[in-house]
């Protein structure tokens, strides 16, 4: 009986997971989004609950309006598409409202998002039009041409490799041989493309805005209505990523262009400058996702949109002023017992693992970074101090003097007290 | 005519002044005189100035530790926690200054002489402000020491943003006294401007937890409610209270914005101001007798 009990109960509880992990689909129209960052375009979707769609003012970024399958996904709490279960395109016109009136009206047109140097590096380039169909053919005849050129390399390595058995062989019996020439491996093909898609290219200035598609029926098409805020920076400055040679996997951050830098006396610091923009927090959360949770309206954060190390950094301290520029360095972990590593200036032919300037702190520091006509860039101003690291008796000394005041005062008070007492009973 | 009329002006100024402005700055002398020779106030600095040592140690073993540290400002928290520190305590004071000498008879006894409820209360008002000054000055004395101790810069900013908290700190003494004179006694008035306190920072402290937890933007959750509720009642109690003016003042200076930094120390001002009114207007109200 409890057996069949238990059975049952398993049986209900395995069907009731097995439930779980299908989510439901439904057939809605979404938004899908590749919005301009400086990490690069980054997709999101926008599905229902409709929610705000930010982008970058003054920036690139596309719109697609699409109907596909929507399921919720608890583990993230994310509203996702299966795009390969459905990825209808829908027609019509992007309609821009701002305060009830139209602003832009927007066409469908094709577009390609290209990473030169690869799809994890930062730089993405958007084509649109007919360019963007043209720059998608070249990317297909380059990545063509590469695969041939790669197979042509492989079959002469396997050819050279025979040859150098053959030679081996030949060698061993006395017989001198001469090598064929090793053959050439072609260039890294870095280039990456997405493919040919279609949607509206939106590039708004600052402000808040009404967006909907409006279908060829001339009625505006359900559930497409959304808020989108361009939004823009606040500041821009010259950020700073500052490697220490102790602990380099550590960096720390100097972007708000007040802060000071504390550092030990002898400590050697690489520093990598970039150009950074300050951003409303909870505007650039969105942004990169639509559907994140994190960020705050009050806050602000600084991103990075290039980085300015081919520049020379200015340092001003108690020895003179002195410019140093840019290097890249390679990280090399010490052999022997004696754990750690220590950074080089890499060998000719060695690749680097970070670029920076190098800085060794002796005492308070001025630094700046210098642009091509030698003039210190605007918000790259920094000092560097050595604090006073030694015994720590001052910091409980300190509060005690108000305190030992006070107490002067209260016993002179009490003193005068007394001698009025004494002379009134005298 | 116009000699005869200056002269009946500046005749009605000075009697003016006999009969209220002397008594008033006698209040306040006195006033000043019985807190600078009190341990409390002393003590209230000792605490300030012992909570920035705290924190500029762990600042210092942080640089020890990773061998960098990369700060706005070391002082910022210190002086965060300073400013409210004092003023807290300064309304305090200044409540528990009107309750006792209600309770005790000495408002009373005042009042049969040349002194209004508001004049009582200004000299009250005066004498708190003039000793936050004091104050103030003891606490950046202490903070000089530790930079000098510590070789952690103590910015111009701080020192701006010290000098400009006495508009928060004018409106906690004013409202220490609008508590003083709508309550009667002084335990609950002390529990009272305490508890007013707390309750904002509290507020304060809860909306900063909140606002870091994510909620998405289109569930209905709990965290969204409850942040929802925290924005909504801290929104309303940093201007009703004088608290949140301290931390208003505070982050827009630190930050750099003087235009703003004034601004808040004149809307402080103008809330003491108003407030000092009501408070006269109550004592008036719920009358001078114990």
């Amino acid at each position: 009986m409890n057996r069949a009990v238990i059975a049952t109960l398993f049986l209900l509880l395995s069907a009731g997971t097995a439930r779980a992990q299908v989510p439901v689909k439904e057939r809605q129209f979404v938004y899908g989004i590749n919005a301009f960052a400086w990490e690069g375009y980054v997709g999101s979707l926008s599905a229902r609950p409709p929610h705000t769609i930010y982008v970058l003012a003054g920036h690139r970024s596309i719109v697609s309006a699409r109907e596909t399958l929507v399921y919720f996904w608890p583990i993230t709490g994310e509203y996702r598409a299966d795009w390969s279960g459905l990825n209808a395109s829908v027609d019509g016109t992007l309609e821009v409202l701002q305060a009830g009136r139209a602003v832009t009206v927007l066409l469908r047109q094709p577009y390609v998002i290209q990473y030169p140097n690869g799809p994890d590096s930062g730089l993405a380039v958007l084509y649109v039009g007919e360019e963007a169909a043209r720059r998608y053919r070249a990317f297909v005849e380059a990545r063509d041409q590469y695969r041939d050129a790669l197979a042509r390399y492989l079959e002469a390595r396997r050819r050279y490799l025979e040859a150098l058995d053959r030679a081996a062989a030949a060698r061993q019996r006395g017989v001198t041989v001469t090598l064929p020439p090793a053959p050439e491996e072609p260039g890294q093909f870095r280039l990456f493309s997405s493919d040919v898609h279609d949607g509206f290219l939106i590039n708004l200035p600052q402000g808040h805005y009404a967006i909907r598609v409006r279908g060829p029926d001339g009625r505006v098409v359900a559930g497409s209505q959304r808020t989108l805020v361009a939004f823009t920076h606040r500041r821009e400055a010259v950020g700073f990523t500052i490697v220490p040679q102790t602990r380099w996997t550590v960096p720390e951050r100097a972007d708000e262009p007040g802060s000071t830098i504390y550092a030990r006396r002898d400590q050697v610091l690489y520093f990598q400058p970039y150009a950074a923009r300050e951003y409303n927090d909870l505007a650039y959360a969105r942004l990169v996702n639509p559907q994140s949770a994190e960020g705050r309206s009050d806050g602000w954060r600084w991103e990075y949109s290039q980085s300015l190390v081919e520049d020379r950094l200015q340092l001003a301290g108690a020895s003179g002023v002195q410019t140093v520029t840019g290097r890249p360095y390679r990280v090399e972990q010490k052999t022997g017992e004696a754990l750690g590593y220590e950074v080089i200036e890499p060998p000719a032919g060695q690749t680097s693992d970070f670029s920076g300037f190098k800085v060794q702190v002796q005492g308070t520091l001025n630094l700046a970074l210098l642009d091509a006509a030698g003039r210190p860039v605007p918000g790259s101003e920094r000092i560097v101090r050595v604090p006073r690291l030694g015994t720590a008796w001052p910091l409980g000394v300190i509060p005690l003097l108000p305190l030992t005041l006070g107490a002067a005062v209260v016993a002179w008070r009490r003193e005068q007290l007394g001698r009025t007492q004494r002379t009134r009973e005298a | 005519m116009g000699v005869v009329a200056g002269v009946r002006d500046a005749t009605r100024i000075r009697s003016a002044w006999i009969l209220s402005g002397r008594p008033t700055a006698a209040m306040i002398r006195l006033d000043l005189f019985s807190t600078f020779t009190a341990l409390a106030p002393y003590a209230v600095v000792a605490v300030a100035a012992a909570l920035a040592g705290f924190v500029l140690q762990n600042d210092l073993h942080r640089v020890q530790e990773d061998g960098l540290l990369v700060i706005g400002d070391p002082f910022a928290v210190s002086l965060y926690g300073g400013v409210l520190l004092l003023s807290v305590y300064l309304a305090a004071s200044a409540a528990m200054a009107v309750a006792r000498e209600r309770e005790q008879g000495t408002v009373e006894l005042l009042s049969y002489g040349p002194v209004s409820a508001f004049s009582y209360l200004l000299a009250k008002f005066t004498s708190h402000v003039l000793q936050y000054m004091f104050l103030v000055v003891l606490l950046l004395g202490s903070y000089l020491l530790l930079a000098v101790a510590t070789g952690l810069h103590l910015r111009g900013t701080t020192l701006l943003a010290m000098a400009l908290s006495i508009g928060p700190a004018a409106a906690a003494a004013a409202l220490g006294l609008l508590v003083a004179a709508l309550m009667r006694r002084v335990r609950p008035t002390i529990l009272a401007v305490l508890g007013l306190a707390l309750g904002t920072v509290g507020l304060q402290v809860a909306r900063e937890v909140l606002v870091r937890l994510p909620a998405p933007e289109f569930h209905v959750n709990p965290v969204q409610v409850l942040r929802w509720a925290a924005v909504a009642v801290s929104s309303i109690t940093q201007w009703l209270l004088p608290f949140g003016y301290v931390d208003r003042e505070l982050s827009v200076m630190l930050r750099g914005d003087l235009a703003g930094a004034l601004s808040v120390t004149v809307a402080a001002c103008v809330y003491a101001a108003v407030v000092l009114a009501l408070a006269a207007a109550g004592l008036d109200r719920t009358g001078i007798r114990r």
